[in-house]
């Protein structure tokens, strides 16, 4: 089990409450929030819309000040300057210099880290090819997409080989092939021995890779754990199997029936629609043209 | 070229001024700890409180001991590429069509065409960098934060005093680039705008008054050729020729030309060659002046003779008072051939007498230890022209023997030093030798005619050192713009460390215009400037109400003028840290004057601006550091 040593992050009553001009109390964004997010996991924060989950990650970084409550993150309060060293940030949006082509955002931001220049260059090289944007790297960042930018931004996160990362909605704006690959990266980071925040309203997000979620809602912490247990609905039972035989299939079902429980449902398993499209795209790539499900059509 | 504050001398003013800022910063730096330590204990409880305030002096000092150049290199290259992308150069482009279409408003004809020109070029540049240098560093930061883009850089390990400081650099240099290119442009183009010859035609222009044959049997200053030369840039030239062959072409417009006589087949022709010393830069070595009184007393002024500006003191025509300069550092490196004076010397006259006869004077060098007087050099004057006069190296009689009339009292007076009877006696007198002591030696100026009066103030003598480089003097004209431009961009980054950007733009905008009449602004502040203070010369203003009457006995105007006291208060403060941009016309108007630009006034003014620009970026650093980044 992870001893004291491993808690990388820790959040002690955190509590954020936005104020306009004048002091007034406009929202309670974040209420009490304790939280240990602990070295090499996937912890992944779940909520709908304005529950909370990019205040949490700002007080994180010291980009909001807490109204109380304290922050830990890699042994050192949330506003030293010195923790960023070892952190990669990609926010909600992202939010980058648009007179800048992809090449010169990197170089830049890599030089806000002591980083050798050689080593620096190629770094660069290496992110810009990871996150597909090599063709367009030449290109002011005020003419890409919105995908493109979020690709760059996690590129910009990972400019330092970071040690924590933190990841608000990675998923937002890219297209299925765009949110597969996040996904597989953010499992790579995690072999690399990384540990990982992110957040995301997206329950297929989170599912996929997360260790542990944190479920906020309307600024408090409802539900803490691992996915599996947080997604185990411990009445049901799924058995996927191939090749089965309409008969045993119909003494299943009597089974079922003697068992005086309820046959929910029974079919063919399906491939996520993220599964299909990334095979599509993938077969296609070997062999161009439009391809049907069920045979190819001639060109 | 009148200074109405002198500068000092670098080594004598920086002591007190270093001090007085010191305390100052020190002041506001306490002031400031005091408070927010206050503002801490209230808003968070004492235990709570402290621990905030203990642990932003430890993160300040962190900031101070990891400052990295690095860093603060990649902002300011940050901050050049966005202004260079933002398409700063198209300033640039407007500068020079602005100079292209000058051209055919100033008028090459005046009196001073130098000045006119070099007036404009150095106006438009400052209105133009200055304009530049407020855009850019007003709008820079906010807009990182209206993008958000600050988030990315704040999550990295940069400090607030490295985007502080790399805004402030990165923009400056900008500045920089901009200004030189426009300075080197703006020379070329004064230096076009001057350039013009004459025409001289022999028997047209020139009348040659005598045959080649007699001109070999006349003295030889008379003139055997005389005539003006063409119109050209609104002016011609005199020119004469002399029967020893020398030819002079006469000023005009402060500029004359080379001219050269070519004989081919006995037809003579002159030939006049590009103006000379239209643009100079002249290096003056001041002298401190004193006062010497009928009863040979001598003090820092002399006669007040009732104009209401004291800016020059006065001695009286034919009495034994005297205005003497002291020079130092006087060398034979220096001045080789002997002492080049000019002076430009005020006359007032109590008696019109005969208005065209120019008051007489008297003009030599003194030994300030042994009291050895060189003979004396005479000289017309008029009203505010410059006369320049020669000291030779050589000279040839010393008033050992005191002239009666000019030193006749040197024997009487204890106060006055007289020459000792065991001077040698020799016929000729070398300059360093005799009369210099020490690197020092005295100029003493008396006036001939009795019950008229000469004038001057120190600066109003001097010797003409050699002169310096015209072009760079040019170029160093544009320090003065450099530096309100520095100063500028510090107020701007630091007000755009906490204020959205048109509103740091108007707060910047708002400085350099009380920096431009910081004068009015502190009679403003200080309830001393006519109509009374800000609030009553409104209520003067929309009530259509005379400047001079005094308002009537109201509670409305006992009120305006309550708040004219607490907005005085406040100005006042404004008025502590407003910069006197225009202190830094200085350099453009010995630039326009045709004066080099003295090292010593350069290095007084980067030191004030560094003045301004070290506490503006501490101040945005302090603010920039506690900023809430992800509020709003
Ligand atoms: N700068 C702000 N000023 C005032 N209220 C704010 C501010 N930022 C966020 N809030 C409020 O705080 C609450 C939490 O916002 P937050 O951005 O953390 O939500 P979120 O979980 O990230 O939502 P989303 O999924 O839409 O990104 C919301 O009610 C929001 O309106
Ligand atoms: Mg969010």
């Amino acid at each position: 089990m992870a001893n004291e040593s491993d808690v990388i992050v820790e959040t002690k009553n955190l509590t954020k409450t936005y104020r306009d001009f004048w002091g007034r109390q406009k929202v309670r964004a974040l209420k009490a929030l304790d939280l240990e997010i602990h070295r090499g996991e996937i912890f992944g924060l779940l909520g709908p819309n304005g529950s909370g989950k990019t205040t949490t990650i700002k007080l994180l970084l010291g980009l909001l000040f807490p109204t109380s409550g304290e922050v830990n993150i890699l042994g050192r309060p949330a506003s030293d300057v010195e923790k960023n060293e070892h952190i990669g940030y990609l926010p909600e949006e992202s939010y980058l210099y648009r007179f800048l082509n992809a090449e010169e955002t990197l170089d830049f931001y890599g030089r806000l880290f002591n980083i050798p220049s050689a080593i620096r260059r190629q770094r660069v090289a290496r992110l810009i090819e990871m996150v597909g944007l090599e063709s367009s790297k030449k290109r002011q960042l005020r003419e890409y997409s919105k995908g493109m930018t979020r690709r760059i931004g996690l590129a910009q996160a990972l400019i330092n080989d970071p040690d924590l990362i933190l990841l608000d909605e990675p998923t937002s704006g890219l297209d299925p092939i765009g949110t597969r690959n996040m996904k597989d990266m953010i499992l790579r980071l995690k072999e690399q021995g990384k540990t990982i925040i992110m957040s995301s309203h997206l329950l297929g997000d989170v599912q996929d890779v997360c260790d542990r979620v944190g479920i906020l809602y309307q600024g408090e912490l409802k539900e803490l754990g691992r996915v599996e247990d947080l997604l185990k609905v411990v009445e049901e039972t799924e058995f996927r199997v191939s090749g089965l035989s309409d008969e045993a299939k119909k003494k299943i079902e009597q089974i079922v029936k003697d068992d005086k429980a309820e046959l929910v449902f029974s079919g063919n398993p399906t491939t996520s629609l993220e599964d299909l499209f990334h095979n599509i795209i993938s077969q296609s790539e070997e062999r161009p043209g439009f391809r049907v499900r069920g045979g190819d059509v001639a060109k | 070229m009148i200074l109405e504050h002198p500068i000092p001398p670098f080594f004598e003013w920086i002591g007190r001024a270093a001090l007085n800022w010191a305390l100052a910063v020190v002041a506001v730096a306490a002031l400031t700890t005091v408070v927010s330590y206050v503002f801490l204990m209230l808003r968070n409880g004492s235990k709570q409180g402290f621990k905030i305030f203990r642990s932003g002096i430890v993160e300040a000092f962190k900031d101070v001991k990891l400052f990295s150049w690095r860093r603060c290199g990649a902002m300011a290259l940050l901050a050049i590429r966005e202004s260079i992308r933002k398409k700063v150069v198209v300033i640039c482009v407007v500068f020079m069509i602005l100079l292209m279409f000058a051209g055919w408003f100033l008028d090459p004809g005046s009196k001073d065409p130098a000045r006119l020109c070099a007036s404009f070029v150095y106006q438009a540049t400052t209105y133009l960098v200055l304009l530049l240098a407020l855009f850019l560093s007003s709008l820079s930061l906010p807009a990182d934060f209206k993008t958000k883009t600050i988030y990315t850089i704040v999550t990295k390990p940069v400090r607030s005093s490295e985007i502080v400081l790399g805004r402030i650099l990165g923009i400056g240099a900008i500045g920089t680039g901009v200004l030189l290119i426009m300075a080197v442009c703006s020379y070329f183009f004064v230096s076009n705008t001057l350039r013009h010859t004459h025409v001289l035609n022999v028997g047209e222009d020139i009348v040659r008054l005598y045959e080649d044959d007699e001109i070999a049997s006349l003295p030889p200053d008379t003139v055997v050729a005389s005539g003006q030369t063409r119109f050209s840039n609104g002016h011609r030239h005199q020119v004469e020729e002399y029967a020893d062959g020398s030819l002079r072409v006469f000023e005009e417009n402060k500029h004359s030309h080379s001219i050269t006589k070519e004989v081919e087949d006995k037809v003579v022709r002159y030939r006049i060659g590009e103006a000379r010393g239209a643009m100079q830069a002249k290096s003056p070595l001041y002298g401190k002046i004193k006062f010497r009184n009928a009863d040979g007393f001598e003090g820092a002024h002399g006669v007040n003779v009732g104009e209401e500006w004291a800016y020059r003191s006065y001695i009286a025509g034919a009495t034994d008072e005297a205005m003497i300069w002291t020079f130092e550092n006087i060398t034979p490196e220096a001045f080789p051939e002997g002492l080049p004076v000019e002076m430009t010397i005020s006359v007032f006259r109590t008696h019109v007498g005969n208005i065209e006869k120019p008051i007489m004077g008297a003009l030599y060098v003194r030994n300030p230890v042994t009291g050895l007087t060189a003979e004396t050099q005479t000289f017309d004057s008029e009203k505010y022209t410059t006369k320049a006069l020669f000291v030779n190296r050589k000279i040839e009689k010393s008033m050992v023997e005191p002239k009666p009339r000019l030193i006749k009292k040197l024997n009487d007076k204890e106060s006055f030093q007289a020459p000792s009877a065991d001077l040698p006696q020799k016929d000729q007198y070398d300059l360093y030798e005799d009369f210099v002591v020490d690197g020092k030696i005295e100029i003493w100026l008396q006036c001939l005619d009795s019950q008229q009066y000469f004038g001057a103030a120190g600066p109003d003598l001097y010797l003409r050192a050699a002169d310096a480089n015209v072009f760079f003097n040019f170029v160093k004209g544009y320090l003065g713009v450099w530096q309100q431009m520095m100063i500028l961009i510090a107020f701007g980054v630091l007000f755009s460390a906490f204020l959205s950007g048109p509103v740091a733009m108007a707060a910047t905008f708002g400085m350099l215009i009380a920096g431009f009449c910081k004068t009015l602004f502190l009679d403003v502040a200080h309830l001393q400037s006519l109509g009374g203070g800000p609030i009553e010369s409104f209520n003067r203003l929309i009530t259509h109400e005379n400047m001079m009457v005094d308002l009537p006995n109201t509670f409305q105007t006992h009120l305006a003028k309550a708040f004219d006291v607490v907005a005085s208060g406040f100005l006042s403060v404004i008025g502590l840290v407003v910069p006197s941009f225009s202190d830094f016309n200085y350099y453009a108007d010995c630039v326009a004057n045709g004066y080099n630009i003295p090292l010593n006034s350069i290095c007084v003014h980067l030191v004030t601006t560094l003045a301004y620009v070290a506490p503006l970026f501490i101040a945005g650093y302090v603010i920039l550091r506690n900023r809430e980044v992800a509020k709003q």
